[in-house]
C-alpha cells in the first residue's frame, strides 16, 4: 500500500511539472512581464524605467528558460522559470501583484470556503440520494416520471438564477438573512444558511439523476432480481442490496472532490461575499492579479491530484475486489 | 435598398455557417445509412424529443440569421458614392424590424406607457417639476392589447390561408398517383407516421409565438426597457446568438482533438498512448474555471497589445468571443478523449480489427474506417451534453468577468446586469425574467434531447430499457 502511495507521488511530479509549464507559458509568454508591469503601473505614461524597476521588485527581469550568458549552473538557476518553480514547490508564495502575503490570505480565507462546502456537501449528498432513493423506489409510477421531470427541470436553469432569486426571496423580500457578508464563529451560521441551501438546490437536479442512474444500474443486476425473487420486498431490496453497491461509485467520487472544498465556490462565495478561497480567485481575478492566480492553479491542481490518489486507496477500501498493482 | 448593403464579416458568423454546412452534411450522410436512420426516427417519432428538436432548430435559425451582418447605406448620399451607416446590422435585426429601434431613456416596465423613473425640468417660475415622460414607443399610438390582439388573428389566419393553399396544391400534386379524394389523408397520414407532422405543428407555434411577440413590440415594451433604455427583448433575442456560438464553435474546436487523440490513444497504446494520457491528464488537473479563466486573461492582454489589427468595436468583441470558443473547447476535450480511449480499447480487440489487420488494410484506414463510425455515439453524445452546459457556462464566465465583451449581448451580461437591478427599489426584476425565460426554454429544450439522443444511442441504455 505505502509502496503504491509513493509510486503514485512520484506519478504526480510530471504532471504537475506539467501543469506548472502550463501556467508559465500563459502567464510570462503569452502575457509577457512588461505586459504585467504596464497594467500594475497604468497602461498609459509609463515610462520604461518604471517597467524595469518594477519587474526587478518582483524578480521578472530574468530571461524566461535559460540565460544563456552565464556558466551550467547558473544559467538555468537565474532563469525567471526555475525560480517560480522553486517558489511554488516550496510553498513560499510571496506576494501578491497588489503586495498582500498569500500565504497569509490563503490561511485566514480557508475556514470561511470550508463552513460553505462542507456543509453544502453534506446536506446535499443526503438530499441527493434520498430523492434519488425515492425516484427509484416509486420506479414506472408518476412519481418516478414527475421526478426526472423536476430534476431536468431544475438541471436546466443557471445557478445565477438560484442565487440571484435567493437573495431576492430571502434577504431582501422577507428579510430571514442577511443578504451577504460573513462574521466568524457561531454567527456564521445566519451567513452560511442562504449559501448552502442555495448550493444544495443548484447541485439537485444533476445529482439525484446521477445517483439514480447508478441505483438503476444496479436494479437489474442478477443479484438484484433474485433478491426480489426470493420475496425480499422493494424497500429491503434497495436498502441491504443496491444502495451499498452504488455507494461504491457515490463514495469515491466525494473523495475524489474532498481535497477541492478548500478551493471554495466562486459564485456561491463572491455573490455572498464570503471572505473564502472561492471570492479570493474571483477577486484576483477581476484585478488580473496573476501572482494569485498561479498560487491557485497549483493548489488546484496539487488537491485535484490528491484526490485522485485518494480514490483510488478508497476503492480498495470499499470494494474488496480491486487490488491496486 | 437591400442590395446595396455593404457585408461585414465576423469570424464567428464564418464559423457558425460552418458549423451549420457541416451539420446539413452530416444529415445528408445519415440519411444514406439505414441503420443509423432507423435510430433518428425513433428518436423523433417521440412527441417530446421531436418537440426539443424543432425549438432547438428555431434557437438555431435565429442565431444563424443572425450572423449575416451587414452595413447599411445612409439615405442621403453625397454625390454619387454611397456612404454607409457605422451601425453593423445583421439580417435577423432587419427581420424583425420595429423590434429594438426605438430607444427610451431608462428603465420602463414590460407594457408600459411611461417612464419608470421621473424626470426633472425647470417650468417658467424657475421651480423644478417632475413628472413621467411618455414612452417614445407608444406616443402617438396606443392600442389596446386586444386591438393588436385582433390586428395579429387576422394576419396570422391570412397568411395561414394562404400556406395552407399552396401546401394542399403541393400534394394534390405529388401524390398524383393516388384517387383525388385520397390524396391529402394518405399523405397526412405519412407524415403523421415519421413525425414530421409533429414537428410542423411544433414550427407553427413557435413561430406564432414569435410573431406575436414581434407584432406587439410595434407599440409596446414586451419585456420592459433597459437602464440605457434597450429593449430586453431585443437584447435577450440578440443574446441567442451567443449562446449557440459559444455551444456550436467550441465543439469546432474540441471535437477534432478530442476525436484524434482519443482513438489513436486507445488504437496504438504504447508510447503514443502514454503522451497523450500525459496531456489530458495534465490539463484535467487544471481546475477547469480557473484554467479558462487564465487564459482569457492573458488573452486580454494580448487582445489589448494588438488592438490596432481590429477595424471596429465589432471586430474586437467578435474575436474575443472566437478566443473564447477556442479556450472552452483546448480545456473541454479531456473527458471526451478519455472515453474515446476507453471504447477503442474495446474495440481494438474485436474480431472485425483483428480480420482486418490479417488482411493488410493500413491503420489509418482501420482508425477512419472500423473504428471512427463505431465510436460516433459517444461523440454524439457527448457533443449533445455538453452544448447545454456551455450555454450555462458563458453566463458564468461573464459573471466572473471572463465571459463575453460588455459590449456584446448575452445572458450573461445581461443577469450580470440583472444582479444590481434587482437591488433597487422597485426591483427592476424583467431584464433578468426575459434571459431567464430564453435562456431556460433553450438549455431545457437542449438537456431533454440529450436525454433522448442517449436513450437511442448509447447501447448501456438499452440493456437497462430491455430489461424492464
Amino acid at each position: 500500500m505505502i509502496k503504491y502511495i509513493i509510486r503514485r507521488m512520484i506519478y504526480m511530479i510530471p504532471i504537475l511539472l506539467g501543469v506548472n509549464v502550463i501556467t508559465f507559458i500563459l502567464f510570462f509568454m503569452v502575457n509577457t512581464p512588461d505586459d504585467m508591469a504596464r497594467m500594475q503601473l497604468g497602461n498609459k505614461n509609463v515610462t520604461p524605467a518604471a517597467i524595469e524597476r518594477w519587474k526587478a521588485s518582483k524578480g521578472y527581469d530574468k530571461p524566461l528558460f535559460f540565460d544563456s550568458s552565464k556558466q551550467f549552473p547558473e544559467n538555468i538557476s537565474e532563469s525567471l522559470f526555475y525560480n517560480q518553480t522553486k517558489k511554488l514547490v516550496r510553498f513560499d508564495f510571496g506576494l501578491s501583484d497588489g503586495g498582500r502575503d498569500i500565504n497569509y490570505d490563503i490561511t485566514t480565507r480557508m475556514y470561511p470556503s470550508l463552513a460553505i462546502a462542507i456543509p453544502s456537501l453534506i446536506l446535499g449528498l443526503l438530499a441527493n440520494i434520498s430523492f434519488a432513493l425515492i425516484i427509484v423506489f416509486f420506479k414506472d409510477s408518476y412519481i418516478e416520471r414527475w421526478g426526472t421531470i423536476i430534476c431536468i427541470l431544475l438541471m436546466s436553469i443557471s445557478g445565477l438564477f438560484y442565487i440571484i432569486a435567493g437573495q431576492y426571496l430571502f434577504g431582501k423580500l422577507w428579510k430571514l438573512v442577511p443578504i451577504s457578508g460573513y462574521l466568524p464563529g457561531i454567527n456564521a451560521v445566519y451567513f452560511v444558511a442562504l449559501p448552502v441551501m442555495i448550493a444544495i438546490i443548484s447541485g439537485i437536479g444533476s445529482g439525484v439523476r446521477w445517483y439514480r442512474s447508478l441505483l438503476l444500474e444496479e436494479y437489474f443486476k442478477p443479484y438484484a432480481i433474485t433478491a426480489r425473487a426470493k420475496g425480499l420486498s422493494d424497500l429491503q431490496v434497495l436498502k441491504r442490496h443496491l444502495l451499498p453497491n452504488a455507494m461504491i461509485p457515490i463514495v469515491t467520487s466525494i473523495v475524489a472532490i474532498l481535497p477541492l472544498l478548500f478551493m471554495g465556490s466562486l459564485l456561491t462565495e463572491s455573490f455572498f461575499g464570503i471572505p473564502g478561497l472561492g471570492s479570493y480567485t474571483i477577486d484576483a481575478i477581476s484585478q488580473q492579479d496573476f501572482a494569485i492566480i498561479r498560487v491557485m492553479v497549483f493548489i488546484g491542481t496539487l488537491l485535484y491530484m490528491l484526490g485522485l490518489m485518494m480514490t483510488d486507496i478508497v476503492y480498495t477500501w470499499v470494494d474488496p475486489r480491486i487490488r491496486l498493482s | 435598398m437591400l442590395y446595396l448593403v455593404k457585408p461585414i464579416f465576423l469570424a464567428t458568423d464564418a464559423f457558425i455557417w460552418l458549423f451549420a454546412v457541416m451539420l446539413t452534411i452530416t444529415v445528408y450522410k445519415i440519411k444514406r445509412q439505414p441503420n443509423l436512420c432507423k435510430k433518428w426516427s425513433v428518436l423523433l417519432q417521440s412527441k417530446l424529443y421531436n418537440t426539443c428538436l424543432v425549438t432547438l432548430v428555431f434557437f438555431c435559425i435565429v442565431a444563424l440569421t443572425d450572423s449575416i451582418h451587414f452595413r447599411e447605406p445612409i439615405s442621403e448620399t453625397h454625390n454619387t458614392k454611397i456612404v454607409y451607416s457605422n451601425e453593423v446590422k445583421s439580417l435577423f435585426d432587419s427581420l424583425v424590424t420595429p423590434l429594438g429601434i426605438v430607444k427610451e431613456q431608462s428603465y420602463s416596465k414590460p407594457f408600459a406607457t411611461h417612464n419608470l423613473n421621473k424626470s426633472y425640468e425647470k417650468d417658467s417660475a424657475g421651480n423644478y417639476i417632475s413628472f413621467y415622460n411618455h414612452l417614445k414607443i407608444n406616443e402617438k399610438n396606443e392600442p389596446s392589447i386586444g386591438e393588436l390582439g385582433y390586428e395579429f388573428t387576422i394576419k396570422w389566419f391570412k397568411w395561414a390561408f394562404i400556406s395552407l393553399a399552396v401546401l394542399s396544391l403541393y400534394i394534390l400534386f405529388k401524390e398524383r398517383n393516388q384517387v383525388w379524394h385520397r390524396r391529402i389523408p394518405n399523405y397526412l397520414t405519412t407524415l403523421k407516421k415519421s413525425g414530421v407532422l409533429h414537428s410542423i405543428i411544433t414550427a407553427i407555434i413557435l413561430f406564432t409565438i414569435f410573431a406575436c411577440l414581434i407584432n406587439i413590440s410595434s407599440c409596446y415594451h414586451v419585456f420592459g426597457t433597459s437602464k440605457i433604455g434597450e429593449d430586453v427583448l431585443y437584447q435577450t433575442m440578440k443574446s441567442i446568438r451567443t449562446g449557440i456560438i459559444i455551444g456550436t464553435i467550441t465543439t469546432i474546436f474540441s471535437l477534432p482533438i478530442a476525436i484524434i487523440m482519443g482513438i489513436c490513444s486507445g488504437y496504438f497504446g504504447k508510447t503514443i498512448d502514454d503522451i497523450i494520457q500525459y496531456i489530458y491528464t495534465t490539463i484535467s488537473a487544471i481546475p477547469g474555471i480557473l484554467l479558462i479563466s487564465a487564459a482569457v486573461l492573458s488573452l486580454q492582454v494580448w487582445l489589448g497589445r494588438h488592438a490596432n489589427w481590429f477595424s471596429s468595436m465589432e471586430e474586437s468583441a467578435d474575436m474575443r468571443l472566437l478566443m473564447i470558443c477556442f479556450i472552452l473547447g483546448i480545456t473541454g476535450w479531456t473527458s471526451l478523449c478519455r472515453l474515446l480511449r476507453g471504447e477503442t480499447l474495446k474495440i481494438r480487440e474485436m474480431d472485425y480489427i483483428t480480420a482486418a489487420k490479417t488482411l493488410g488494410v493500413s491503420n489509418s484506414s482501420i482508425l477512419y474506417k472500423h473504428i471512427l463510425p463505431n465510436v460516433m455515439h459517444i461523440v454524439l453524445i457527448i457533443t449533445v451534453i455538453d452544448f447545454s452546459s456551455l450555454v450555462l457556462a458563458e453566463a458564468v464566465l461573464s459573471y466572473i468577468g471572463v465571459g463575453v465583451d460588455p459590449s456584446t449581448m448575452s445572458w450573461g451580461n445581461m443577469i450580470n446586469s440583472a444582479r444590481l437591478e434587482m437591488a433597487r427599489e422597485p426591483a427592476i426584476w424583467w431584464s433578468l425574467a426575459a434571459a431567464f425565460v430564453f435562456m431556460f426554454s433553450l438549455v431545457l429544450a437542449a438537456n431533454i434531447f440529450a436525454d433522448g439522443v442517449r436513450a437511442a444511442f448509447d447501447p448501456r441504455e438499452k440493456n437497462n430499457a430491455g430489461a424492464s
